[in-house]
């Protein structure tokens, strides 16, 4: 099997690098592709190829890059059921899951289309007699994105579609566990025609994101993964003068409040705990039962997560996968060793679970934790697999002071009948997103990706106004004639 | 089978209208004269276009797996026989084809009252009540043919 190729100024080019690590289906463990890890060589013709095409590219009128957008997005829904497959088959998704995915990456190109609209400055006329004042937007040059496995298609999308409409030429560094649909993806890119070098694809690791991180023509970057590496991203970025945002790391909290409606709320904590196998920023980690609600909230809960259906997400009826690796299954499992050795009781064991026509395949079935205290390590610690904590709270306040003691703020969910303690959390929880009776605090398009403390580095989110802010910068103008 | 999710129940919806284009396509072959193949042919096109509605319904509607299982779809309740060969006749084949215009209304039917996404539940509301439109055509076409030899 010949490894995938680099995207480099509009040509798929064969990587000349020795390092090449396998791909995986995380149900079936069969090796579905081969990655190469890049060299610095080949990262700076990418990055040469960026930066000689930006010049031409930025003169583009912008209703005329949006007409690429366009035709991304037809592409894309041409190609929705293979998108959403290969997702599934290198990620681990369930079909549906993958489908979501696939409409959320498109409507990133959709809000994009529109940048005649959102790049549009602002003007005043007679600052002083006759003289007028603009601030115009411009792009800046050359930007990256380092996205993550979990959602190996949307993520780049989040980014590059907004640097592009805005004039930036862009390089992607796929993540090496889960590059296929990245691959796909620009494979309809070169569909799309675009001018050569303005958008490209370099796979690799490390050493890729280090040559993008250092070089001098590269302006901005984008990051999607863990702390560790968030914090890394952002601290080299910024010690080689680079914009940066970098969303990272989560321990999202899911309060549960007495007068919730128990049924509709166990249904999006289902979703949210372990939709996607719990691999997502977004995903329920902890659910903490406020005053009398704990006892039915754990038993409902604990009952309709036993009934979920765990396979290979070609399945349509499948409702779990698998997590991505053999490492990332190991990792979780320890961690449910850890919650034992704590002292959480495990009224539902997710470990051990068969699949009979997948024996190998890296799948723990949902896990429920009881009986959790704020200071053991699964209630504080990014555990990123389908695990979920209960802990119980006595009022709202002892609730919120649980999730402000947590290092993380990327989202919170109240479930609650009463609009007070609703505007109470909304107002005092700090977390990026919060959700009002919803799981999963998934910003759409034309909103940003919002998040905090050690969930996000960085000034300006993805997605929305704030990516126009990310990728252009204002530049005012002062005239008079005489 | 148990349709328990909502791509399972619109894989099964899209295996049926598959069915449908594929059943009418071979009665229009078996028809008594040019304008009942007509009719039928007619019939196989709708049911490529409900085929291409259900799935990019499913495109643009489904953002999210919904976790909480559909209870009460099951595929052997909504199965019935189409496969036409050679040696049918043209009764038995406009049965097969009565028969899956009422199993895949009472799917549709059946489907949008347990799912709780509005937009997806009012198309295939609408699919249901195309199919009974579909049997109406079939009815009138057999009354003015009368029954076969």
């Amino acid at each position: 099997m010949e490894p995938i190729k680099n995207y480099v100024n509009g040509q798929w080019v064969a990587s000349k690098s020795t390092q090449i690590l396998d791909v995986v289906n995380p149900a079936t463990t069969e090796v579905i592709g081969r990655v190469p890890l890049s060299t610095p060589d080949e990262v700076r013709t990418a990055i040469q190829a960026a930066k000689d095409a930006f010049p031409e590219w930025r003169e583009t009128p912008p209703v005329n890059r949006a007409r690429y957008m366009f035709r991304l997005k037809d592409l894309m829904e041409d190609q929705f059921e293979e998108l959403s497959k290969i997702i599934v088959v290198e990620e681990g998704k369930c079909m549906d899951e993958a489908r979501g995915e696939v409409r959320r990456a498109i409507e990133q190109v959709e809000v994009a289309a529109g940048i005649p609209s959102l790049m549009m400055g602002y003007n005043l006329e007679d600052i002083a007699v006759g003289i007028d004042e603009d601030c115009v937007r411009q792009p800046l040059g050359v930007f990256c994105a380092i996205p993550p496995f979990n959602f190996p298609l949307m993520v780049s999308l989040w980014f590059a579609p907004y640097a592009l409409a805005c004039g930036n030429t862009y390089i992607v560094k796929p993540s090496e566990q889960a590059p296929l649909s990245q691959e796909k993806l620009f494979e309809l890119i070169d569909e799309v025609d675009l001018p050569e070098g303005v958008i490209n694809l370099v796979n690799g690791a490390k050493g890729v994101v280090d040559t993008l991180l250092e070089s001098p023509d590269v302006r901005g970057v984008s990051f999607v993964g863990s702390t560790r590496v968030g914090r890394y991203v952002y601290q080299k970025a910024a010690e080689n003068g680079k914009r940066a945002q970098c969303q990272t790391g989560a321990k999202n909290f899911l309060v549960v409040m007495p007068d919730a409606d128990l049924d509709r709320t166990v249904a999006a904590l289902l979703t949210s705990f372990f939709g996607c196998a719990g691999e997502r920023c977004l995903s329920g980690a902890v659910l903490l039962a406020v005053g009398d609600v704990y006892e039915p909230l754990r038993d409902k809960f604990v009952d309709a997560a036993s009934r979920l259906k765990v396979g290979y997400g070609l399945d349509e009826t499948v409702q779990m996968g698998p997590v991505v690796s053999k490492r990332h299954m190991e990792r979780v499992l320890a961690y449910i060793e850890k919650g034992l050795e704590e002292g959480a009781k495990l009224p539902l064991d997710g470990r051990g679970i068969e699949v009979e026509e997948y024996p190998d395949g890296y799948f723990i079935g949902p896990t429920v934790f009881d009986e959790v205290t704020p200071e053991m390590t699964i209630a504080n610690e990014e555990i990123f697999g389908p695990v979920a904590s209960i802990v119980q709270a006595e009022d709202l306040d002892e609730a919120i002071d649980i999730i402000h003691a947590n290092p993380y703020g990327n989202a919170s969910s109240i479930f609650t009948s009463s609009g007070k303690w609703a505007r109470e959390f909304k107002h005092r929880v700090r977390c990026g997103n919060i959700g009002i009776n919803i799981g999963v605090v998934a910003p759409m398009a034309f909103f940003p990706f919002s998040g905090a403390k050690d969930s996000f580095f960085g000034d300006l989110h993805g997605q929305g106004r704030d990516a126009i802010d990310f990728f252009t910068e204002k530049k005012v103008v002062i005239s008079r004639w005489f | 089978m148990e349709l328990g999710t909502l791509g399972a129940v619109l894989a099964f919806a899209v295996k049926l209208e598959g069915q449908g284009v594929e059943l009418y396509e071979k009665v229009a072959s078996l028809a008594k004269d040019p304008p009942a193949s007509e009719v039928f042919l007619s019939l196989a096109e709708a049911k490529r276009k409900r085929k291409k509605h259900v799935e990019r319904s499913r495109r643009e509607y489904v953002n999210e797996m919904l976790l909480e299982p559909i209870v009460g779809l099951n595929t052997s309740d909504y199965l019935v026989e189409t496969d036409v060969s050679s040696k049918d006749d043209y009764d038995t084949a406009w049965r097969f084809a009565t028969e899956l215009e009422e199993s895949s209304q009472r799917l549709y039917l059946d489907a949008a009252e347990l799912i709780t996404l509005p937009q997806l539940a009012r198309v295939l509301k609408k699919l249901g009540q195309e199919n009974a439109d579909h049997r109406l055509r079939l009815e009138s076409l057999h009354k003015r043919d009368g029954p076969g030899e």
